[in-house]
């Protein structure tokens, strides 16, 4: 059956008719590759997508989701402190509010903490897969490469324990600062520190990982191009950066919008643990004070519309990035 | 490159054309894996050339300095993170008072084997250990055969409806109905609660990774190979089958690789969809029951409601390490079979024979 | 172009989920709000074992202990269920997974007969949305034809009656009690020979004095290593909600409040206690000690863990650390509470009793009247139980059959054989704590049979109890005002916390503590206190 269809493409395409519907039908296969995707798709994501309205509901359990009623957006407005907007003057009033707010805090602070996460996550990872590309010994970059990979398997109740005992006034790192003659230093309670913890911490525990694709992107350059190269005359340098960082900047450009995508997602689980009285001002991020709010009293309502703004934001920030990705390389999500 | 399909079109010739097709398709296949082997050659050619001879012969002065710098970054690299992960693994033998105290520094210390002990102790942990590989087994399975076909089609040019598609799924990353109306599907619409399927079908594929699949397609699979396909009239089902996949090693094991840790780690279903201590939960659920049992011990002893002392109120403590030994060992060892997809240059070669 | 699709894609896709989704989740309504008509199934007797004629089949879902048995399989229940008739069906789930579980089903509608033992997982907030809607039944006409243990508790302890209803002058959960010599707080303990060492042979009573004792702690040979210098007079443990101990131990000096950095009552008036002047003076306190390097720098961050292996190294003054969690061998005294020239009465923090949700009923239970009766059965006292069955058999078992008083004064008890300790109740007995139950187990352990524990009651009992004073009770809130004041709380916290470590640790000089207290009046404190003290008003009515 298959072949009977594709045996007359030929024909059909050389005519040149392309239509809308031969287009369509001349890869009618490739709907069928799709279709598993797009079925898992509708029925366990957009099936439940109804309860996107919870945000925008006084949610009421024995109503169901449904028949509770419309609040509009009295939710965003209580997070933002524009419940009694209703002039322009009581809404710089409200703005003044909401600068000096917990709200604005957790915002920042997520924006912050996220920024440099990816600042730094993003490119270590590359670099470690470029450099590595370069060595030659099969053994060792296997080593390294398996060493680095597994620090993604501590769990990070651990992950946290380990951060608290090794910079702890009398840790590991103030043991070997103090061999150097650094003064101890209070890492774990002093606010400035944390996010250089959390960050780095974070490169250390996943920066194998992330490495892994950029690996495979590397394992598709066309070993002709450096035959040719190293025949002209270039150094490993000259090679890394007009050869092999090209072939995987369509994959770097795709990983970082992703990774924009889901700016705003911090790892909760482990900022929560790290939080103490000393840093919270700085470690007070939207998803530990939802999650601070949840458990006080079950606020599905509430949450759901923080989740969602969480989420536009997000949403708005892929655009963007895939916007410019475009202009830049070439490559984007569309 | 490939011969011009003579195939004559009318149907009454349907049969013929397919086993004609068939016979190129075989055909093609050999030549593909001539060709593979034929590129592998040249490859450790190239990298005798470039890798021993290019060494002597056209290492520069700055390509030696390169290279000293490239392994001395390394092996920085490699000691900083290895020293973390063997205070792990020595922590999870040790005395935990001792740990606890920060008297350890990597070397074991008091040697005591009580958190495997503790964590191999409990009955149920075998048949969760089993449990979970036969989630990822078959999860990543179902995995690579929903995302890699629709990875590939979204990665065709000529595929009309691809940004709507992209759209579509995209849109799933950030809207979601939230955990209520998801509960409700799961367990009144489809009822899969407290069976395999809810540690399987829930999680079909990720846009994340399809986007990442469909990047390798786009980058690594040159057009003229589906072109060439094409006029072999070359079925899109054949094209991918035989010819994508074959290519697509590297990122089939990457793909898999994502997918199958996810699996591995994965509770969060499990603990709101299943019976805790029913016979389905996976390892994760057990490890956590096993962690946070020894914790709750520990504060019985420390507020003194038990008498068992001795058994000791940091062993908690231990146990967490134990149990990322335990945990990861078996997602590590699977590591060194996926490095061998990342050799070099293996495809290009097949594109241009 | 793209984003106009999206939008138009999302709308369309948004609207097909809410038609299917209306198709699956017809809400049927009960009828009855919640309305207060009695169920009487013929099958319950109104008093008297059996409480059914027939087995009678009841659904609950419950929280277990970690790694606990199953209810079922617990001596206690199946003498229960044999005695009563009532079979109960239990879907258990542990703590770290209760919460999620127990908050889907009430959400989506789909829950049994009944909710037991949720611990702190059923919060007023619940009660108060779940009871409103007619999830769960009002319990006060049942409470009256069913259960007279639970009616005469209520009247010797109206703070139990009070904590159990409801804004709308109903009952949605019922409260559990209990009082234990053994989980009685404690404050601080300190090793007898570091005292004799120093030459103190009095405890000290005033912050000055135990500033004294801490300095000597800093400079004498305590531990016995041959190093005058590495003591750590004063340590502390952190939690999320603060550095407790020091709270516990060290702020009530200086304050007069015992609630931590919390609302309490001080002279019959609600007060949010990091905004008193004291609380300037208490920090002012431990930033001398952090200077001067009494106070351990690592209070404000280490984990319990650290904290405990520190305690154990022998080379601690001061800790609020249990001996039942230290080694055998020296003797550990319980410290008094402290006066300052800011608070001259000392005063010691009485943990409240009660937990509240304990135990509620849906309206999908067919026989509330036998659930009730069930229940009842666990709030009788021991001279009330019938076949064994009261607060203290949910404690440590049937007294007669698992332990026994040793004599008649009944300050100490022992357990009988084959049973050895409290592991052994919870293994095969009961479940211990937190059951809906009105538990009063006074007795301690024999010192010979576990000293430390001894050490630990003794020292409370004589050095605490007497200095025990009520604190801001679990007075109730209307959700909305429960949502606001818990909003600011976290808000209020939050800066209190980060403010309170900069001080200490003098990040912050104290010359800013008025630009402390605007920044908390700016955040809220006054709309907060007033929440405050609306519903501590109203709680006083009602525990009249």
């Amino acid at each position: 059956m298959a072949f009977a269809t594709t045996a007359q493409l030929p024909k059909n395409s050389l005519r040149r008719k392309s239509n809308l519907g031969k287009r369509i039908m001349r890869n009618w296969q490739l709907y069928l590759f799709i279709l598993p995707a797009l079925v898992y798709f509708i029925v366990f994501h957009y099936v439940p997508m109804y309860g996107v309205q919870i945000a925008f509901k006084d949610f009421v359990a024995k109503k169901g989701i449904m028949g509770s009623p419309w609040v509009g957006f009295e939710h965003f407005a209580t997070f933002f402190h524009m419940e009694d907007v209703n002039s322009w003057a009581t809404f710089v009033e409200a703005l003044k509010e909401f600068f000096l707010s917990t709200s604005w805090t957790v915002i920042l602070n997520t924006l912050l903490l996220a920024g440099y996460t990816l600042l730094a996550g993003f490119p270590i990872p590359v670099i470690l897969a470029l450099l590595l590309n370069e060595v030659k010994s099969v053994p060792y970059k296997k080593l390294v490469q398996n060493v680095t990979y597994a620090p993604n398997f501590i769990s990070m109740v651990v992950m946290v324990g380990m951060i608290n005992l090794f910079f702890a006034n009398t840790g590991i790192v103030n043991s070997i600062l103090g061999l150097i003659g650094v003064p101890p230093t209070n890492f774990l309670m002093n606010a400035g520190a944390f996010r250089h913890l959390y960050v780095w911490t974070g490169v250390w525990q996943s920066t194998g990982w992330s490495s892994i694709i950029y690996f495979a992107a590397l394992s598709s350059v066309d070993p002709q191009l450096h035959e040719a190269a190293t025949i002209d005359g270039a150094s490993r340098l000259q090679r890394l950066i007009h050869i092999n960082i090209p072939t995987i900047l369509p994959t770097m450009a795709i990983m970082l919008i992703m990774q924009v995508g889901t700016i705003m997602n911090v790892g909760f689980e482990k900022i929560y643990l790290m939080q103490n009285a000393s840093n919270i001002g700085v470690s007070e991020v939207i998803a530990t004070y939802v999650y601070k709010l949840g458990i006080q009293q079950a606020q599905v309502s509430f949450s759901a519309a923080i989740g969602l703004f969480n989420n536009v934001v997000n949403l708005i920030l892929l655009l963007i990035v895939n916007k410019v990705s475009k202009k830049v390389s070439d490559t984007g999500l569309w | 490159m490939g011969k011009k399909d003579n195939t004559n079109p009318a149907l009454a010739e349907q049969m013929e054309a397919e086993k004609l097709a068939r016979k190129q398709d075989r055909e093609r296949r050999k030549r593909v894996r001539k060709e593979e082997k034929l590129a592998e050659k040249r490859q450790r050619k190239f990298d005798e050339r470039v890798g021993a001879s290019a060494i002597r012969i056209k290492e520069t002065g700055g390509d030696k300095v390169f290279n000293i710098v490239n392994l001395v970054l390394l092996t920085i690299i490699l000691i900083v993170t290895l020293y973390p992960l063997i205070f792990v693994i020595s922590a999870s033998i040790s005395n935990p008072e001792i740990v606890s105290a920060g008297k350890m520094y990597g070397w074991p210390v008091d040697i005591s084997w009580d958190g495997y002990q503790k964590v191999f102790s409990n009955e149920r942990i075998w048949r969760s250990y089993a449990n979970t590989i036969f989630y990822t087994v078959v999860g990543t399975a179902l995995n690579l055969v929903v995302t890699m076909p629709a990875a590939y089609a979204l990665s065709r040019k000529d595929f009309v409806g691809r940004h709507l598609f992209t759209t579509i799924f995209l849109i799933t990353m950030f809207f979601s109905g939230g955990l209520i109306p998801t509960y409700l599907l799961m367990t009144q619409t489809l009822h899969i609660n407290e069976t395999i399927w809810v540690m399987i079908l829930p999680g079909a594929t990720t846009m994340n990774n399809i986007v990442i699949a469909r990047t390798f397609f786009q980058t690594t699979i040159p057009d003229s190979l589906k072109e060439a396909a094409e006029i072999d009239g070359c079925s899109n089902f054949r094209l991918f089958v035989s010819i994508i996949l074959p290519l697509s090693g590297a990122i089939i094991a990457v793909i898999g690789l994502f997918f199958g840790v996810t699996h591995w780690n994965s509770y969060f279903n499990a603990m709101i969809y299943l019976n805790e201590n029913g016979p389905l939960v996976p390892l994760q659920i057990v490890l956590r029951q096993i962690l946070v049992k020894s914790e709750f011990d520990a504060s019985l002893v420390i507020t003194g409601i038990t008498g068992n002392v001795a058994g000791g109120m940091f062993q908690a403590e231990q146990v967490k390490y134990a149990l990322i030994i335990v945990a990861s060992v078996p997602v590590m060892l699977v590591y060194p079979f996926i490095q061998k997809y990342f050799v070099q240059g293996v495809m290009v070669g097949s594109v241009k024979g | 172009m793209n984003k106009k699709r999206v939008v138009a894609l999302l709308l369309a896709l948004g609207m097909a989920g809410s038609l299917l989704a209306g198709c699956s989740n017809d809400t049927q309504n009960q009828g009855n709000d919640g309305g207060s008509d009695v169920i009487k199934n013929d099958v319950v007797n109104k008093e008297g074992l059996p409480i059914a004629n027939e087995k009678i089949t009841i659904t609950a879902m419950g929280c277990k202990d970690p790694g606990a048995a199953e209810w079922n399989d617990l001596s206690l229940f199946q003498k229960a269920e044999e005695k009563t008739n009532i079979h109960f069906e239990f879907e258990l789930a542990e703590t770290n997974s209760y919460s999620e579980k127990k908050n889907l089903k009430l959400a989506s509608n789909q829950y049994p007969d009944m909710f037991l033992r949720s611990q702190s997982f059923m919060t007023q907030t619940d009660e108060e949305t779940y009871g409103s809607q007619g999830t769960f039944i009002d319990l006060t006409p049942y409470i009256e034809a069913y259960a007279p243990n639970v009616q005469k508790r209520f009247e010797e302890h109206p703070e139990l009656k009070a904590a159990s209803t409801s804004l709308d002058g109903k009952i949605y959960g019922l409260a559990s009690y209990m009082e234990t010599s053994m989980l009685n707080p404690h404050l601080a303990f300190v090793d007898q020979a570091w005292l004799d060492k120093c030459g103190i042979t009095e405890l000290p009573s005033t912050v000055d004095e135990f500033y004294d004792m801490l300095v000597k702690f800093k400079n004498t040979d305590c531990d016995g290593d041959g190093d005058a210098t590495n003591q750590v007079p004063l340590t502390a443990m952190a939690t999320k909600n603060g550095w407790d101990h020091l709270e516990w131990f060290l702020m009530p000096a200086f304050t007069g409040t015992c609630t931590g950095l919390s609302v309490d009552v001080k002279d019959g008036e609600v007060v949010y206690a990091p905004a008193l002047p004291e609380f300037k003076e208490y920090l002012a306190f431990l930033n001398k000690l952090w200077n001067e390097n009494l106070l351990d720098h690592d209070f404000a961050t280490q984990t319990q863990q650290q904290f405990l292996a520190k305690g154990k190294s022998g080379k601690v003054g001061v800790a609020n650390m249990s001996p039942t969690a230290l080694d055998e061998g020296p003797k550990y005294v319980s410290l008094k509470p402290l006066t300052s020239e800011w608070n001259s009465t000392p005063v010691v923090r009485t943990v409240n009793p009660i937990t509240t949700g304990s135990a509620v009923i849906t309206d999908n239970c067919k026989y509330p009247d036998a659930a009730m009766r069930w229940l009842d059965l666990w709030y009788a006292t021991d001279d009330e139980a019938v076949e064994g069955f009261s607060g203290n058999a949910i404690f440590a078992g049937i007294e007669g059959e698992t332990w026994k008083y040793t004599d008649d004064s009944k300050e100490y008890y022992e357990f009988i054989d084959p049973i050895k300790s409290f592991d052994d109740i919870n293994t095969s007995v009961s479940v211990n704590m937190y059951m809906p139950a009105f538990t009063q187990f006074m007795a301690g352990p024999t010192a010979e049979s576990n000293p430390r524990m001894d050490m630990k009651v003794t020292g409370v009992r004589e050095n605490q109890n007497p200095y025990r004073k009520e604190v801001y009770p679990q007075a109730r809130m209307t959700n909305e005002e429960a949502t606001k004041a818990g909003r600011l709380e976290t808000d209020l916290l939050n800066y209190v916390l980060e403010m309170s470590a900069k001080f200490v640790s003098g990040e912050e000089s104290l010359d800013n503590f008025d630009a402390y207290l605007e920044r908390l009046n700016a955040i809220g404190l006054e709309d907060y206190l007033k929440i405050k003290t609306d519903a501590y008003d109203r709680w006083a009515k009602a525990a009249k």
